[in-house]
């Protein structure tokens, strides 16, 4: 694996199903991660790597292209999302499971990634984010001229 | 929570298949309940929505890559819904499905004249 997934997988789940060992001490400094502050239901990362492209997908149900940012910084690829729940006016709540969502996950590149050519795109609350691998540091196959035999 | 199994298909092909729970929130208005289902990754003509039995089912097909993921909630919802009535909406992964009350269920607002 090429990308270190920072605060999301493979403890994305810890969220919603604590650790036997959580409050022991003993095993907490694995689920907590002090570089980020804590995100609030944030999406798994499902991440693909081929030789020429990584790419990252994420389900974010009902996320406009405005409630979403990415950026790079140095190695690390930032996605940002925000959700609030907005319940219309004049209706009341009988039943309440979409969390909201306010999350920052942060990926370390270890691969040179040709950001011009990178595309994200937000189909059906499916976020596809494409990084093909800079041309420098795609394996490369060398060929073996024949000579002439001795 | 998500569950295996495996299907075989009309080729005795074994395909892995997920169930799996969908968040929902149910509202109450005046006029309908409101429900508001999170299915990421589901297009429109893999959403089948009944209502039968004072009991709403909504189940939706995953399947734009693999493993294909089955969504299926259903919720009792009284008899005070009219059936034909009933609509819904997909709107970037999630779906809206709207009850419309039957007029004997529909909150009344009584003015109060000034005396």
């Amino acid at each position: 694996m090429m990308l270190t997934r920072f605060f999301a997988n493979p403890w994305a789940s810890w969220a919603d199903l604590p650790s036997p060992f959580m409050g022991t001490g003993l095993f907490d400094d694995l689920f907590h991660d002090s570089w980020t502050a804590p995100s609030v239901g944030a999406p798994q990362l499902a991440i693909d790597e081929t030789e020429s492209e990584i790419v990252v997908r994420a389900d974010l149900p009902g996320f406009s292209q405005d409630d979403l940012s990415i950026s790079v910084e140095g190695d690390s690829l930032i996605i940002k999302g925000k959700r609030g729940t907005k319940i219309p006016e004049n209706y009341r709540v009988l039943l309440e499971e979409r969390a909201a969502m306010n999350f920052t996950h942060r990926l370390s590149l270890s691969r040179p990634i040709d950001f011009d050519q990178a595309d994200a795109t937000l189909l059906n609350g499916v976020l596809t984010l494409r990084l093909p691998i800079h041309e420098s540091a795609r394996p490369k196959q060398i060929s073996v001229k024949g000579g002439g035999e001795s | 929570m998500t569950t295996a199994l495996t299907k075989t298909n009309g080729h005795g092909e074994k395909k892995l298949h997920y169930w799996a729970s969908a968040p929902v929130d149910v509202l109450e208005g005046g006029e309908e309940y409101l429900i508001l289902a999170d299915i990421p990754g589901v297009t429109k003509d893999k959403i089948n929505i009944s209502y039968a039995d004072v009991e709403v089912k909504i189940q939706a097909i995953r399947d734009e890559r693999a493993p294909v993921l089955e969504y299926r909630r259903s919720f009792t919802v009284g008899d005070n819904v009219d059936p034909d009535a009933v609509s819904a909406e997909l709107e970037q992964g999630v779906l809206k499905v709207r009850l419309p009350k039957l007029e004997k269920a529909k909150t009344r607002t009584i003015p109060i004249r000034a005396a």
